[in-house]
């Protein structure tokens, strides 16, 4: 019982917001409850169960915010002179827990958390971003902590290098957010066989004909045609002109039935890189000659990044770099970090942060916003803490 | 309280007449005592049995409430509107009818989707392309989430549709729909097709038990009464039936 309270107040969570305001962020109180259609559309049906929803009496939905980062993007959008802004935030957000939570089993949770939204300095807003983060775990003692580091970036890169459809390319951008374990086999899935009136259809309208007739003919007629209707008259939303084209390039992988196997062993091999963060850009150089890729841009910048983070506190040959990290959240553009208990594997990270350029934009925003932030998990820091005691 | 079982039928329309039809024949005549809108009825010669008249998707609430005992709905119904349904009712008997499908069908016109991977590919660029997810009508948002979830598909939205959902590509309110078909003419006319491995649950008119209601030892033995009659009428083997009475409580 002591030994709990001890620690309790050795940590002191009220201490990391006093940090990042001496540091000069401004503290935010973002609203609340906000609608749950915005939610949902921005992080997928699949969190509308752990939201926690209400309706209004004209019916509409809102919900409780499940973050921080939400709420305060869309007040940066609303006002958009305050884009430029450095903030902290305390408070509690809400989410039903995963299966997996063991810090709670309520809906509440604490989080403490920084953003630094519009500035135009890259590498050091990055950099600073996590260097406080570390900081202030210092700060409240709490040092049993590994680092993991990543850059999305660079993975978006290589696919821009890669000569593939541009279908294929969001097939693999789509699996690795999804966080599926092998993406590989998950691109050569076994279509199911065609019906025979698709197969007549097939023999008859074979991809080059297609392409020579869709040079002549309205692009609504030939899809028609191809489906075998009469004249359609429901898109369902999507630009015809879209669907040729997709349909076009889909029977073509079928067609090839297997992206070639060197591209394949060569983004397989990327994505199990795992070194200590010192060996990273060795290893991606080492990587990088082997396929003859030119990645020497996203190397030295992630070169650079390292070794300002190094300068101010030495942590990266106990850091490992991973080019798997940040998987599942799909809004990362760019160097992503977490920051995970060493002695409580099973705990979520304690704190997870970096760069989310395309936030704004996706929620409305006529400007792009280069976004950078980090948030902790008060009652996982907690909880962590104690088992360190 | 009561020792007579209560019994849910539809009240109205097809499945109305189907369930007459078949009650009639096993030698149960319901009747309805005040005409057409009277809500509750007796079956003729029978005194042990109450009939209550509800929608069929009353029916579903009600039985997983308890507050009937047995009813006749679509199975449709019970999945969408009961949480782990099968903790809650049990199907007594498949009546062979009430036939249709839970399908996810999109436009004709797209014709580069035929299966659920390639709506997710269109629905990941419909999403990049539009910063909104492809929207997707529905009266069944619990079934079809969790269909998704194991398919893996996340990129859409549901929208919840009260009347004709077929209609929703045609004006515009949803991309994609989710609904009930039996023969395939209705999304046809609307130029919607199935998806090849769309086809969520294959639904059909069940009498179902509440295990949530109060089964009295004189209410078991009316139920195995009435199932024995009704059973006659449609193919269930015997051993079947008498290994599910058994192990139905």
């Amino acid at each position: 019982m002591i030994k709990n309270t001890e620690s309790l107040i050795r940590i002191n969570p009220d201490h990391i917001t006093q940090y990042f305001i001496d540091k000069g962020f401004a503290r935010a109180e973002p609203n609340m409850i906000i609608p749950a259609d915005t939610v949902v559309n921005h992080m997928g049906e699949d969190i509308r169960r752990r939201l926690l929803i209400t309706t209004s009496p004209d019916g509409k939905e809102h919900c409780l915010r499940p973050d921080f980062t939400l709420p305060l993007v869309l007040e940066n959008i609303k006002n958009s002179e305050l884009n430029a802004k450095k903030y902290v935030y305390d408070g509690f957000a809400f989410r039903f827990p995963a299966s997996t939570e063991i810090s709670r089993n309520c809906p509440e949770f604490r989080q403490i958390g920084i953003e630094d939204f519009g500035s135009k300095d890259f590498i050091e807003t990055e950099v600073s971003v996590l260097n406080y983060t570390l900081k202030v775990l210092d700060k409240v003692n709490f040092s049993d902590y590994n680092v993991l580091l990543g850059d999305v970036s660079i993975f978006y890169a290589i696919l821009d290098k890669i000569n593939i459809s541009s279908s294929y390319k969001d097939r693999i951008k789509r699996l690795f957010w999804r966080g599926d374990n092998d993406i590989i086999s998950n691109l050569n899935i076994d279509r199911p066989k065609l019906t025979r009136r698709q197969k007549k259809l097939e023999e008859l309208d074979p991809i080059s004909k297609i392409k020579f007739r869709k040079d002549y003919l309205n692009t609504k007629d030939l899809i028609s045609d191809i489906s075998g209707s009469d004249k359609l008259h429901i898109f369902g939303g999507r630009d015809p002109e879209d669907i040729i084209n997709n349909y076009i390039e889909k029977k073509e992988i079928i067609d090839a039935q297997t992206i070639d196997k060197n591209t394949s062993s060569m983004l397989s091999n990327f994505l199990s890189i795992d070194c200590s963060a010192i060996l990273a850009s060795e290893t991606l150089t080492s990587f990088a000659k082997s396929y003859n890729l030119d990645l020497d841009q996203e190397i030295e910048s992630l070169d650079k990044r390292f070794k300002l983070l190094n300068e101010d506190k030495p942590f990266l040959d106990s850091a490992r770099f991973q080019t798997s990290l940040g998987r599942r959240v799909e809004y990362y553009t760019g160097l992503i970090f977490e920051i995970r208990s060493n002695k409580m594997k099973d705990l979520g990270p304690i704190a997870i942060g970096g760069r989310y350029d395309n936030f704004f934009t996706d929620l409305g925003s006529p400007v792009k916003v280069p976004a950078v932030g980090c948030s902790i998990y008060i009652d996982r820091l907690l909880m962590s803490g104690d088992k360190y005691d | 309280m009561t020792d007579k079982i209560v019994i849910g039928i539809p009240n109205k329309g097809r499945l109305q007449e189907k369930t007459f039809d078949l009650f009639l024949k096993s030698g149960l005549e319901i009747v309805r005592n005040n005409g057409d809108r009277e809500y509750y009825g007796t079956i003729e010669g029978v005194n042990n049995i109450e009939v209550v008249f509800l929608s069929p998707r009353e029916i579903s609430i009600e039985l997983s409430a308890g507050t009937i005992d047995i009813g006749v709905t679509g199975l449709d119904l019970i999945y969408e509107n009961i949480y782990q349904a099968d903790k809650h009712i049990k199907c007594l008997a498949k009546l062979d009818y009430g036939f249709a499908d839970v399908v996810v069908a999109v436009p004709i016109s797209w014709i580069d989707v035929d299966n659920i991977i390639d709506l997710d590919d269109v629905a990941f660029r419909f999403r990049l392309n539009n910063k909104r997810r492809l929207r997707i009508a529905t009266k069944y948002p619990n079934i079809s989430r969790e269909f998704f979830a194991k398919k893996g598909f996340a990129d859409y939205l549901l929208v919840e549709s009260l009347g004709a959902t077929e209609g929703a590509p045609a004006y515009g309110s949803a991309e994609a729909i989710i609904d009930i078909t039996s023969t395939g003419s209705t999304l046809l006319a609307n130029e919607l097709k199935p998806l090849s491995d769309g086809i969520i649950l294959k639904s059909e008119s069940c009498l179902f038990v509440s295990l949530n209601a109060q089964w009295t030892m004189n209410k078991k033995k009316s139920l195995e009464e009435l199932f024995n009659k009704i059973s006659k009428q449609i193919n269930i083997d015997e051993n079947n039936r008498k290994d599910f009475l058994k192990n139905l409580f």
